[in-house]
Formats: structure tokens, sequence, C-alpha cells
């Protein structure tokens, strides 16, 4: 006579599963971060190399995608690009002047012109493969100078995010869009002030603008002088969908960043500010 | 074994590398081809749900560790994505070459869809302050057809170069393995 078969309640395949899922939701509920650091650093130690090939084949096959998916639109790009140039060239004109002003004015004061910040550059090795993830890797770590919370740019004013996660020969950018991210800001034109705030990954927000002040479509935000540990009069973006906050207390915009963090290269970590006493 | 094993820590090693240095070019919004997700389901679909998951545990813990998540939520998803693939694959077997292909897609299809609804779901809850009336809200809004296709059809390649590495490599084991023992003539 045949005998049915005895499984142990632990061999089951659902509560096997179900095990699983408890053991390692409870792991990620406690978050342990700090213990697996070592094992972090030196799986980005060995695989680095091969990341950042990837990478490149990625950049390259973003490049085709993009070359193929504007060719209908060059001719009302290249009609916008005529307009902006001509702009450009008037706008070059008047800065003429006002660079001899400002060359006469610091020979005047026997002042130096000199860059606002020490920076060093670095290449991006890799992105977090969801954008509610919103970080990069750099090729530059401790060894190089960089630590946790120095402010990252791209063509020198750009703000793009801070260093996070300071490796030896890697680092971690947590980019604006980050949902833990925060920083203080205030608008170029009305110098209203708020916050920008990381959106899931996929955009950023102002927020707790006074319902007094005014904001307007296309106006410029950047970083202001109050905490955040990020440098005054970093640009952050063009605010867009102004809207009042859900309780009506605050005003709310959509921050629009001028660049696509996925095409970026290379950024700028922002070391040091140049003091007044190294700029004489 | 020692073979197997190296085969399956560099399988590992290479989803990672594929999932930090190139996914990010294929994501629209919320939605992500994941090579971490690809190789669990391939691990299922080839092995199977029991034999596999101390392997997919392993995979989800070091993703997360690479990937700078919290450590061991893509475990628990994995682990339960794995186990759900198991369980409709074991009833959509399918002998027919189109069909089978087809209930494959739809497998992927499913997993894709599930995996980022999780993914984001969790990392939200985790990283933000929404509860998740409010987190479920967003989604809704930031529901993107287009991107999760896209994510989906990645995920097809994916799927399909991974089994076939994975397939490779087990039978060039299994052919090292089986070695000749010439008989002996007394």
């Amino acid at each position: 006579m045949l005998q049915p078969v005895k499984h142990n309640f632990f061999h089951r395949r659902l509560v096997r599963m179900m095990m699983g899922v408890v053991i390692f939701g409870g792991i990620a509920v406690m978050n342990p971060g700090g213990f697996f650091s070592p094992i972090r650093q030196i799986a980005w130690y060995v695989l680095m190399p091969f990341v950042g090939a990837a990478h490149s084949f990625g950049l390259y096959v973003s490049d085709i995608r993009h070359t193929l998916s504007s060719i209908g639109d060059i001719k009302d790009e290249n009609a916008r690009l005529y307009e902006e140039n001509q702009k450009c060239q008037s706008s070059t004109i008047s800065f003429q002047d006002i660079t001899k002003e400002n060359e006469y004015l610091r020979s005047q004061f026997n002042l130096l012109p000199r860059d606002r910040y020490v920076f060093e550059n670095a290449a991006v090795t890799g992105y977090g493969p969801n954008e509610t993830d919103s970080w990069l890797m750099i090729n530059k770590g401790i060894r190089d100078g960089i630590r946790d919370g120095m402010p990252v740019v791209v063509y020198g004013t750009i703000l793009i995010g801070k260093v996070e996660d300071a490796q030896y020969t890697s680092s971690r950018i947590r980019l604006l869009t980050n949902a833990e991210s925060v920083v203080n800001v205030h608008t170029v034109e009305s110098r209203s002030k708020g916050i920008a705030k990381g959106r899931f990954g996929i955009g950023m927000m102002l927020d707790m603008v006074l319902q007094a002040d005014v904001l307007k479509n296309g106006d410029q935000v950047v970083t202001s002088e109050l905490g955040s540990g990020y440098p005054e009069g970093l640009f952050v973006g063009e605010i867009q969908n102004i809207h009042p906050s859900e309780n009506s207390l605050y005003q709310q915009a959509t921050i629009i960043s001028p660049v696509s963090f996925t095409d970026i290269r290379i950024v700028s970590i922002i070391q040091s500010e140049v003091s007044e006493a190294e700029k004489e | 074994m020692l073979a197997k094993y190296g085969v399956r820590i560099g399988c590992i090693f290479l989803v990672a590398v594929i999932d930090t240095g190139l996914s990010a070019f294929f994501s629209s919004y919320f939605y992500v081809p994941s090579a971490v997700m690809m190789l669990a389901v391939v691990w299922t679909i080839t092995g199977d749900f029991v034999l596999m998951y101390a392997w997919i545990a392993v995979l989800g813990v070091f993703s997360d560790i690479f990937l700078f998540r919290p450590v061991g939520y893509t475990a628990a998803v994995a682990i339960f994505l794995s186990y759900s693939i198991g369980f409709l694959s074991r009833r959509f077997l399918v002998q027919h070459v189109f069909w089978g292909n087809m209930a494959i897609a739809f497998l992927l299809f499913v997993s894709t869809f599930s995996y980022n609804i999780l993914h984001v779901a969790i990392v939200s809850f985790h990283w933000s302050n929404l509860d998740i009336a409010g987190v479920l809200r967003f989604m809704y809004e930031q529901f993107s057809f287009t991107g999760l296709i896209r994510a989906f059809l990645v995920n097809v390649v994916l799927f399909f170069v991974l089994r076939r590495l994975v397939d490779l490599m087990d039978r060039r084991i299994a052919f090292s393995q089986a070695r000749v023992e010439p008989k002996r003539h007394r």
C-alpha cells in the first residue's frame, strides 16, 4: 500500500516563501546599513571597471537613440538655436562692457580675479537603475579628498546633488531629485525663500513659499545662504506649475532642472570655497 | 560543485553590473528593466523555486548591497516573485513552441509589472514620509504604459540572454563533469 508522502512543514513552498519574505523584509525595515558597508566597498572596488565599461556602452547606445529620435526635430531645433544665438550675441556685447568695468574696478582695489570654489572633477561611472533611487556613482573618493556632504555641480554652477557615501576610490552622489533631498533655496527675481524637495526621483518641488511672495513661471531658483550645506547662488532650476499647497498656507511649484541627469558624464565636486584672504 | 557556485556568483555580479551601468538608460519614470529580477525568473524557470531559493536570496541581498538600497527588501521581493512565477509556470506548462513563448512573455510581463509596483511602493514608503494611500495615489498619477512596455521589452531581451548564458554554462559544467570511465578488463 502506498504511503502518503509526508512533507515537513518548513519544506513547503508557500511556507518557505513566507519565511523568506518576513525575514528579509524584517532586515530591510531594521536597515542595518553600516553593517554591510565594508562588503559594499569591496564589491564596488572590484566591479567598478566593469560598471564603467557598461556605463560607457549605455551612453553610446543612448547617443544613437537620441540621434535617431531627434532627426525629425532638427529643422525646428536649428531655427530655435539660431534665434538663441542672436540673443546670446547681443548679451555678449553687454557682458564685455561689464567685464571691462569689473577688471578696472579690480585693478583699482588690487584684487585678482580668482575662482570662487576649489573643484575636483570626476567621471560618472554608474547610475541608480530606478529613478526612485536617484543616485550616481563617480570614480573619485576619499583618496582624492572627497568627503560626505560636499556639493556636486555641473558646468560650474548648476547644482545636481551632494556626496552621500564617499568610499576610498569611488563615491555615491545623491541627486536633488532623491526623495530625501532637501535644499534651502530662493528665487532670483523676487528672492522668495523656500525649500527644494526631491519628488520620488522624477523631479523637484519648490515648497514652503509664503503666500505673500510673488512667483512667476520661469523664475530661476538658486541655493540660499540658509543652512543645508550648500554654498549660496548655485543654480537649481526654473519653476513651473505654481499652485497653493494642500493646506493653502504656502505656495508650491515644480522645479525643472536644466540638465538631464542620465546624460551627465563629468561632474565637479566643490571641495571648499575660496576664502576672502585666499582671493586677495 | 565549485564550478557551479562560481558560475552563479559570476551571474550575480553580471546582473549587478548591468543594473548599475545600463538599466538607467532604459528606465522611464518608475518603470525600469531589472536584470536582477530576470535572473531570478531564469533560475526559477530553468531550475526550481525550492532548489534556487537560497541563491535567489543571495542575489537579492547582494543587489541591495551593491545598489545602495535597504538590505533585504529586494531579496524579499525576489523570493515572493520567484514563488509566484514558479506557481504560475507549473500551471502554464505548454509544449507548443508559440504558446510556450507566449506563456513566458506573459510571466515576464507579470514579473515586470509586479517588480516595479513593489519596488516603488516599498522604496517610496521607506524613504518618504507619505502614508500608503499617498504613495498609491502618486503611483496612479505617474502610471506610464509606454514606460512599462519599454521595461518589459528590455526585460524580454535580458531574459533570453541570461537564459541562454545560464543554459550554456550549465551544459559546459555538466559536460566537463561527465568523465568517461574506461572499462578495465581483468
